[in-house]
């Protein structure tokens, strides 16, 4: 895939891979193949708000840190906003400006002008030309071209004065990123389709936005002499700019499952031969107020205790709400979170699309580098787009904790409670390795919990259904004694099991 | 490079030409056949080739050659091209033209 072609060991055959320079945006080399086209030019198109300028500040932000460099030419903004705008995402360009490795420059037109004959694009090659020269410019961005070609009056000639323009990139054989704004106006885009043809590599940034929730694609639509990446790529604008969503690994590459660890309840750690396994997936299922996020801030309560770290992902409540729900259960979040052992994020599952979830999510793990994580609840995530990109979220993530041995713990709130029935909710049993059903059901007038182990792949479990009683002192498996506000609730002779047993009498 | 009939005159012209490309060429004769022809109340004009000094095309936001920089009664005004449209430039020049 690196530029390099079969030579059927023909020694008359030498292949030279082109020279490549780094786009400085995260993700973007690897499709590239290595980069933008060294000393070619490039042209970006896309709509309002699919990051173009930004892609063309990373270019040469990236270049001038090396020492390379770089004209940025724009038609649309000021200096200053530009000044402005990339300070809010840490970028000094004035710093750079002032050791002379970027020159900004405003390509203003006057819109009052009134023109009276034809005319060309001289003054702007000399300002190019000149301005390269005296600082040795090796990179360029000319941001919104198509605000200079609509001042044309007719395509021949605007066509005629681009070629100019690309006769002298030619000539200098600067690195060139051009962008221009398409999609927009289907007349413009006829009439300056003939662009495409001056660049070597033309990229397509697509900004949609599908059931509310907004979506940046890219796709490479032609890279002369060199191999690329075909597929469409996310791509998130955050606040360190612009970076590809890591592609998923084409191989799996889990770690196997690991040791015991201890659940945070002696009783269930009984049933479960051990405790969770590391490296596991544990799906929770069951209905609103079964105990699903009790029971997993018992894990997490009791993993920090040993001094490991917990993400925890929630798409339903806020930190605080989250913690004082599972403190009316005894389960104190607090301690480990003031230790640095737990990091909660909440987020609107709909606030934006399952790419930049996973973007931010994956970004976390990396720098948090946690022992588990939680991700409550597998339910919400529905509502961060249709079609597959909740199940392709879950699985990304599912897939990064297996790869990092990292325990992934799921919850998902279901209705009904027929065996055998989807409880991933998202077709991705497969990939759970323990599945634990929660129930919330009234026998004889009284709200009662349950919990049963559907599956724990590679070990024993227990097969019954435990009541699952959930005090002021945290989760208590199968004992009737010790309910929530102490009232006695007996139950003479009653069995494990007898629960579901009278669930189904009823129905 | 100035002309002029009159120092204090009414019109100071700048105009950004590219050396000698033939719309260039055409803009200088186009303007002294205007100024000779029209503006009996006096004018400057200076000529300034981009590609001999692309800085003061960088200074006065010139990106298209010619341009004619007109500082007149009817305050500033851009005019590009070769200057052919004759009617235009009357027009923009002002009422007492």
């Amino acid at each position: 895939m690196d530029g390099e072609k079969e030579t059927f060991d023909n020694p008359m055959l030498k292949i030279i891979p082109l020279a490549k320079i780094g786009t400085g945006v995260d993700g973007f080399d690897n499709i590239l193949n290595g980069g933008y086209p060294a000393g070619r030019t490039t042209m970006l198109k896309g709509g309002p708000g699919a990051g173009k300028t930004l892609f063309a500040i990373q270019f040469l932000l990236q270049g001038a840190l090396k020492g390379r460099p770089g004209i940025f030419v724009t038609f649309e903004e000021s200096v200053e906003a530009i000044r402005i705008n990339s300070m809010t995402l840490g970028w000094d360009l004035r710093a750079l400006e002032e050791k002379g490795l970027l020159f900004l420059y405003h390509a203003k037109l006057d819109s009052a002008a009134v023109t009276a004959g034809p005319f060309s694009l001289k003054a702007l090659i000399a300002i190019l030309d000149g301005k390269s020269r005296s600082m040795g410019a090796q990179q360029l961005v000319i941001d919104a071209i198509d605000i200079l070609m609509r001042r044309f009056e007719n395509s021949a000639c605007a066509r005629n004065e681009l070629n100019s323009v690309h006769e002298w990139l030619d000539e200098k054989k600067i690195t060139t990123l051009l962008s221009i704004k398409s999609n927009e106006d289907p007349e413009m885009f006829a009439r300056f389709g003939f662009l495409d043809y001056m660049a070597d590599c033309v990229v397509n940034l697509d900004h949609r936005v599908f059931d509310q929730i907004s979506t940046r694609r890219l796709r490479v639509l032609k890279y002369r002499g060199s191999a690329f990446g075909t597929n469409e790529y996310p791509y998130v604008i955050s606040e360190t700019g612009i970076s590809l969503v890591p592609i998923a690994s084409v191989n799996l590459s889990h770690k196997p499952l690991g040791a015991y660890q201890a659940s945070g309840n002696k009783e269930l750690d009984g049933i479960l031969n051990g405790g969770y396994r590391r490296s596991s997936c544990v799906l929770i299922a069951g209905g609103a107020g079964a105990g699903k996020t009790t029971l997993a801030c018992t894990f997490v309560q009791a993993a920090c205790a040993r001094g490991e770290k917990a993400l925890y992902i929630s798409y339903e409540e806020s930190p605080e709400a989250l913690e004082s729900a599972v403190l009316s259960a005894g389960i104190k979040l607090q301690p480990a979170i003031k230790a640095g052992n737990l990091k909660i994020i909440s987020r609107l599952p709909e606030i934006m699309g399952s790419d930049e979830h996973l973007f931010y999510d994956l970004k976390m793990i990396n720098s948090f580098q946690p022992d588990q994580v939680v991700i409550d609840a597998v339910s919400a995530c529905n509502r961060m787009g249709s079609g597959k990109a909740p199940f392709d979220y879950l699985m990304r993530m599912v897939n990064a904790c297996k790869e990092r041995g990292i325990t992934c713990f799921l919850t998902n709130q279901v209705q009904g409670s027929i065996l055998g029935e989807d409880l991933s909710g998202m077709a991705f049993s497969s990939l759970v390795d323990t599945l634990i059903q929660l129930r919330l059901e009234t026998v004889q007038d009284e709200l009662r919990r349950s919990l049963l182990i559907l599956k724990t792949r590679g070990g024993k479990h227990s097969t019954r259904v435990h009541e699952l009683i959930i005090t002021d002192h945290g989760v208590v498996l199968g004992s009737r004694k010790s309910a929530a506000g102490g009232i006695p609730l007996e139950r003479p002779g009653r069995k494990p099991g007898a629960a579901r047993g009278a669930q189904r009498g009823a129905k | 490079m100035n002309k002029s009939s009159d120092p204090t005159g009414a019109y100071r012209f700048v105009l950004f030409v590219a050396d000698n490309e033939p719309n260039s060429v055409l803009a200088k004769e186009n303007l002294e056949h205007i100024c000779k022809e029209y503006l009996h109340a006096g004018y400057t004009v200076s000529i300034v080739d981009v590609l001999e000094d692309f800085q003061a095309a960088l200074d006065n936001d010139i990106l298209l050659t010619p341009t004619l920089l007109v500082e007149g009664p009817r305050g500033r005004r851009t005019i590009l091209g070769n200057l052919s449209e004759i009617d235009r430039i009357i027009l923009a020049l002002g009422s007492n033209v």
